[in-house]
């Protein structure tokens, strides 16, 4: 074989090697399948997603890549992710992009949750919704934020636990031998009792029982009652609706009556008022005269010949001796 | 018969003018004068400088045994006997006159807020009454005193009860070798002043104290 030839044929076989392993890239890529879907979606934490990072739906097996991650040119705060999925893939209008992984240790890739079933499918460029990646930092911060709450209930349970002690302590103080046999004395008295006035308890109950089964006859004798009342007070009503004319002519008179009566009682007051000082005297003249009287009369029984003549009777002078 | 008849009506009618001219014969002799005599009342004090103490009392009836509710004035010989001059009498009886000077001496005192003797028309805290023993004169030898004797107390008609008594009795002498009724009314006077400054200055003292102990009570 000439040299020509030798070469010609290394040449080729270079080639198609090249042909052939440019063709296993796009293979293992997978960007060799026409036709994928491309769709956009945001998030405020890309958690590491590049171009080539693996799209998966449900959890399955990939069905698309990434890509592009830019930032949003409309919202700084935000990412936006450029992925492409293969036509199969039902991406419906409520399904969900979230950023997972397969193990605490794998890489993140974007998997799609999918959605409902009545929902129609999510056409092609469209934006779908995203639940935010929560990274392993916001979880140690969220954690650092919760320690001092942590520290706060770590202390309220020793302080519960230290009260629990003390509870404890008392329960065992008050169950000691001596006051278990006094609880025990106790509830063989109350036994005890029990078993003595349950005939009393019994009749007590028994009477109670007979006075209740009275109260509903006389229960409703009130009811018969109360509707008597109410009949005679409708009765008493309708009389007094008949007679108003007359009680009120009768209240009438019988305030003019009062109304004499008071001013008589006024006048008669005046009067005493007015002529207290003569009624004094008036009886204090009667007094004087009661006692003229006294001494007229003890003169006639005494000395009857003094109306004819003087009794003739000395002057005393002091010391003088009695009259004999 | 007719003619014995009217004979025997002329000589009653003879003896009865006889009679009744002899009556009044007896009748028309010269009588003794009546003398009447007055107690003085007491002396006004000096007006104090304290305030008045705030009660009204009212000086009921004296009460007394019938001499001494009549005018005449009395005496007593021995020891349990007594009499009455029959020409030497009180210008009132005596319970009236001694009821007078009470009223006259708290009036005077203006240690009251008012003073009033009992009537229809008169209203009161208190209700000062009392009892005449005694106001007469004393034949005892060899001299002759003039006896006054009073009991007094103080009602309190809010609690029904009496609240304060006081008692009077005291013979003063009469002066004079041969003393008179008038030398005994002196004496009298000058016991029934004494007297009455005695237990007005009692009631006083009750009053002041207890209307105090009012006041600090509320």
């Amino acid at each position: 074989m000439d040299a020509k030839k030798e070469q010609a044929l290394v040449g080729l076989f270079v080639i198609v090697a090249i042909v052939l392993l440019v063709i296993t890239i796009f293979l293992m890529s997978g960007r060799t399948s026409g036709g994928e879907v491309s769709y956009h979606t945001y998030f405020k934490n890309a958690g590491g997603l590049e171009p080539g990072s693996q799209v998966r739906y449900a959890g399955g097996p990939p069905v698309g890549h990434v890509d592009k991650v830019t930032s949003d040119p409309h919202d700084s705060t935000r990412m936006e992710i450029d992925f492409a999925i293969k036509p199969d893939v039902p991406v419906k209008t409520d399904s969900l992009a979230e950023i997972t992984s397969v193990s605490p240790l794998g890489d993140n890739f974007l998997g799609i949750r999918p959605g409902t079933n009545a929902a129609p499918r999510a056409p092609t460029g469209s934006t779908l919704k995203s639940l935010e990646y929560t990274s392993f930092t916001d979880v140690a911060s969220l954690l650092a934020q919760l320690g001092p709450s942590a520290n706060q209930l770590i202390g309220n349970l020793n302080g519960r636990t230290s009260q629990l002690q003390t509870t404890l302590d008392r329960i065992n103080d008050l169950l000691n031998d001596k006051n278990r046999a006094n609880i025990s004395a106790s509830l063989g008295n109350v036994n005890g009792m029990l078993a003595e006035d349950r005939p009393e308890l019994h009749s007590t109950l028994a009477h109670v029982n007979e006075s209740s089964a009275k109260l509903g006859p006389l229960i409703d004798d009130f009811r018969k009652t109360s509707a008597q009342a109410d009949d005679a007070l409708s009765h008493l009503d309708t009389m007094i609706s008949e007679n108003r004319p007359d009680l009120h002519k009768s209240i009438e008179s019988l305030r003019k009556s009062l109304a004499s009566a008071e001013s008589l009682t006024d006048q008669l007051d005046r009067t005493l008022n007015a002529n207290s000082e003569n009624l004094d005297e008036i009886i204090d003249s009667l007094r004087v005269a009661t006692a003229n009287l006294n001494e007229f009369t003890d003169t006639i029984k005494t000395r009857p010949a003094s109306l004819l003549r003087s009794p003739g009777y000395k002057p005393r002078n002091p010391g003088d001796p009695p009259p004999k | 018969m007719r003619h014995g008849t009217m004979k025997r009506i002329r000589g009653i009618s003879q003896i009865a003018a006889v009679c009744l001219l002899a009556g009044l014969a007896a009748a028309c002799g010269a009588t003794h004068p009546t003398k009447y005599y007055v107690l003085d009342a007491p002396p006004a004090p000096a007006p104090g400088t304290q305030a008045p103490i705030p009660v009204r009392l009212v000086v009921g009836r004296i009460t007394a045994s019938h001499l001494y509710r009549e005018d005449r004035l009395v005496y007593g010989t021995g020891t349990v006997q007594m009499g009455t001059y029959e020409f030497e009498r009180w210008s009132a009886p005596p319970v009236d006159l001694i009821q007078d000077m009470l009223v006259a001496a708290l009036r005077n005192s203006g240690q009251y807020r008012a003073v009033s003797r009992i009537g229809s028309s008169a209203r009161g805290d208190y209700v000062v009454r009392g009892h005449l023993y005694a106001l007469d004169e004393i034949d005892n030898k060899p001299g002759l005193a003039a006896r006054f004797a009073l009991q007094l107390e103080l009602f309190y008609p809010s609690a029904g009860s009496v609240v304060w008594s006081g008692s009077y009795n005291h013979d003063e002498p009469v002066e004079g070798k041969h003393p008179s009724v008038s030398d005994v009314v002196q004496a009298l006077d000058r016991n029934v002043a004494a007297g009455i400054q005695q237990l007005t200055s009692g009631l006083s003292q009750y009053l002041a104290g207890h209307v105090q102990q009012q006041s600090a009570g509320n």
